[in-house]
């Protein structure tokens, strides 16, 4: 602490009575500028703090006339407010103080500053002693002032173009497209996170509730690549913000809209996602229908966007209420898929036991539960011992779909009981005729395949197509191949049509493998290069046990958005043993 | 880049009504297609061309509603056309069988301006 050499030393000025090493250390380490100045205007005493902020040498601020020279005249700041010479109030014993306030520099440049000032102790003859100021530096606070009222013009215009693109509506409808088109929430979510950026933020991300705790499910922000657009697979979820954490529970709790300001870097977590897109301020809306809290939206602009006026909440309400009914209607159709993917498992067969054939069957249901459709296969022996294959896939991907998969299963299973010496062809056709009458699907498609023994021991295979992909007949050595003919359309759609049948001879240690489009059809992938790669991955793992080899293909070549299903029959590898079976003549 | 996934009526073609569908037409799209084919039975317009020009894809759900449209025109002595569609879908037609009994071309045009068979 500096003091003037002349200044009443002795007496105290401070008139607090405390130790004066005390004070000092005070003085010294105060972030803030302190002064004191006498009746006169002239500084006694002043702290390297006001020295530093003032451009002051150390030692030269003492003795310098605070209201003369420290307060600049009101030319000189036309754009601050008139400042009253602080001696007048304090002469008057009064504390005051000031958050728009400059003091001058050494070097005569302004320094925007808050300030307070207390009267020191009156002397014995009551008349005031002077003062002691103490001031900080408030250039940030006020460039941070300044620059939120430019945000706040800015808003005015962008106001104006947001009404202009509510008014447009196609926005909105795009968004409800976006939740719509799909019921597969994750994917939804992905899109919309999307469309709000840029129009209504600069970063839009979707949490949503995980029993009492949250996760993030989808972020966007305008500059792609700047976020993943997920948790990543594996790898360690983005950290969250402090403030954007206690925000998000507040709403899983049944809190409202909560608006966020001022938001800093979290301390220790520069990585965090709010930060990492330089948000500034963030609304953070409730997910929310029928009191069922879903998650929150959270909608971020960093400081070069204007902040969020009401135009824009009322904006953001109408997105988060279409967020809601999207996320409600794919939870209500993922529990009808859970019900159509229990009841379709419930419907597949165990397989029979059969002499001499190996008999494996895989059935997958789509990844995404609400894909989850009427496939179906199964396997029944017919009275002579023969042996019935059977694959299909019923149009649609619904519980009705799954339930009237199980109609036309009996109902073939029924047909192919009855008249078992008659062709898989003459049965389909039968089905047709059912079908047609009886209403049971849309349309449906199936393969019909008798397995048997010719009189000679042999295996063959008969079999009848209804615009099902045809089947793989895998030999113990040469390459895979399709079996062609027999091809006519899907069930139900003429009913007079005859159906054709085709017989194959089946080698010894064979495979036929009868499977659903899931296997060799997808979104990205023609059919034609599905049955390629079918037919070349079976060719390769042909050696494999029949359960190893289905399980196989459908992890390497399905499509996991669709079900996929697959039923194969192998023949013994030996000789034409056991035959004629016991008890009975060939 | 496929088309985002939609349904809508387009211009009549002549006595032809013309659905347009864009990306991929699966579950989602569904109902709203199967929506448009009742709007149009029940208005009778039974002459209907499902221009396939942007389809890339169609699953079993698509499929079943085009049986159901087929049905639906047959029935009231129209007909279901199809117009443009790309190799996968063709392939899936032909697979199906459908192409037997649903009358493919090579554009909406072609579709409407071929005479009955």
């Amino acid at each position: 602490m500096h003091k003037v050499k002349s200044g009443p030393k002795e007496d105290d000025p401070m008139g607090v009575g405390v130790d004066e090493a005390l004070m000092s250390v005070l003085f010294a380490a105060a972030d803030a500028g302190l002064y004191a100045v006498d009746d006169e205007g002239t500084v006694i005493a002043c702290n390297p703090g006001a020295e530093r902020l003032l451009g002051y040498a150390p030692g030269t601020l003492i003795g310098v006339n605070a209201h003369r020279t420290l307060h600049p005249s009101n030319e000189e700041s036309a754009a601050v407010p008139v400042q009253r010479p602080i001696l007048q109030d304090v002469a008057r014993g009064k504390r005051t103080g000031g958050e728009r306030a400059v003091l001058r520099r050494a070097d005569g440049t302004p320094l925007a500053v808050w300030w307070t000032t207390a009267p020191l102790p009156t002397g014995a003859e009551g008349r005031s002693r002077g003062a002691v100021v103490v001031f900080q530096d408030a250039t940030a606070q006020r460039e941070r002032e300044g620059r939120r009222a430019e945000r706040y013009a800015l808003s005015e215009t962008m106001r104006e173009q947001a009404e202009y693109d509510l008014a447009e509506t196609t926005w909105l409808g795009e968004l409800t497209l976006a939740m719509t088109t799909t019921l597969d929430a994750d994917e939804a979510l992905h899109r919309l996170v999307r469309q709000l950026v840029p129009h209504l933020a600069d970063t839009a991300v979707v949490s949503l509730a995980d029993g009492p705790t949250h996760s993030l499910a989808a972020a966007a922000h305008h500059t792609p690549g700047v976020l993943p657009s997920g948790p990543s697979p594996g790898g360690e979820p983005v950290p969250e913000h402090p403030a954007h954490h206690a925000a998000v529970t507040r709403i899983l709790e049944g809190g409202g809209t909560q608006h966020l300001t001022d938001l800093a870097p979290a301390p220790g977590s520069e990585s965090d996602l709010l930060t990492r897109v330089g948000a500034e301020e963030a609304l953070v809306l409730a997910l929310r229908l029928h009191a069922r809290t879903f998650g929150a939206l959270t909608l971020a602009r960093a400081s070069a966007s204007p902040p969020f006026n009401e135009a824009d909440r009322v904006l953001a309400d109408e997105v988060a209420r279409r967020i809601s009914l999207g996320l409600d209607n794919a939870r209500l159709h993922a529990a009808q898929a859970d019900i159509a993917a229990a009841l379709q498992r419930a419907l597949l067969t165990d397989l029979p036991d059969v002499a001499g054939i190996e008999l494996a069957a895989h059935y997958e249901p789509a990844q995404h539960t609400a894909e989850v459709g009427g496939d179906w296969y199964d396997a029944f022996l017919l009275d002579d011992g023969d042996l019935a294959l059977v694959i299909g896939d019923v149009t649609g991907h619904d519980i009705q779909a799954a339930s009237r998969m199980s109609e036309l299963r009996n109902m073939l299973r029924a047909l192919a009981v009855d008249r078992p010496h008659e062709l898989p062809g003459q049965i389909l056709r039968r089905l047709d005729t059912a079908q047609a009458r009886l209403t049971l699907a849309d349309s449906a498609t199936a393969i019909l395949t008798r397995l048997h023994r010719t009189t000679s021991g042999a295996w063959q295979a008969s079999w009848s197509v209804a615009g099902h992909p045809p089947p793989l007949l895998i030999t113990a050595d040469a390459d895979a191949h399709y079996l062609t003919g027999a091809h006519s359309m899907l069930l139900g759609l003429r009913p007079t049509i005859e159906r054709p049948t085709t017989h194959t001879p089946v080698p010894d240690g064979a495979t036929l493998l009868l499977y659903t489009d899931g296997l060799v059809e997808s979104r990205t992938r023609s059919l034609d290069d599905g049955m390629t790669r079918l037919r070349q991955h079976a060719t390769t793992h042909r050696h494999l046990p029949l359960h190893e080899l289905c399980a196989t293909l459908a992890r390497d070549l399905g499509d996991p958005r669709d079900d996929i299903t697959l039923i194969a029959a192998r023949t013994p590898s030996g000789p034409h043993t056991n035959w004629p079976p016991e008890g009975r003549c060939g | 880049m496929t088309a985002a996934p939609s349904v809508r009526r387009g211009d009549d073609c002549g006595a032809w009504a013309v659905v347009v569908l864009r990306g991929e037409v699966d579950l989602a799209l569904a109902p709203a297609l199967r929506g448009i084919i009742d709007t149009l039975i029940a208005d009778r317009r039974a002459r209907m061309v499902l221009d396939l020009e942007g389809v890339s894809f169609m699953d079993s759900s698509a499929l079943g509603v085009l049986v159901y449209a087929m049905r639906r025109a047959d029935a009231l002595g129209g007909a279901l056309r199809l117009a443009a569609p790309c190799e996968p879908v063709r392939r899936m037609l032909e697979v199906t069988g459908l192409d037997t009994v649903i009358q493919v071309f090579a554009g909406v045009r072609a579709a409407c301006d071929h005479p009955r068979l």
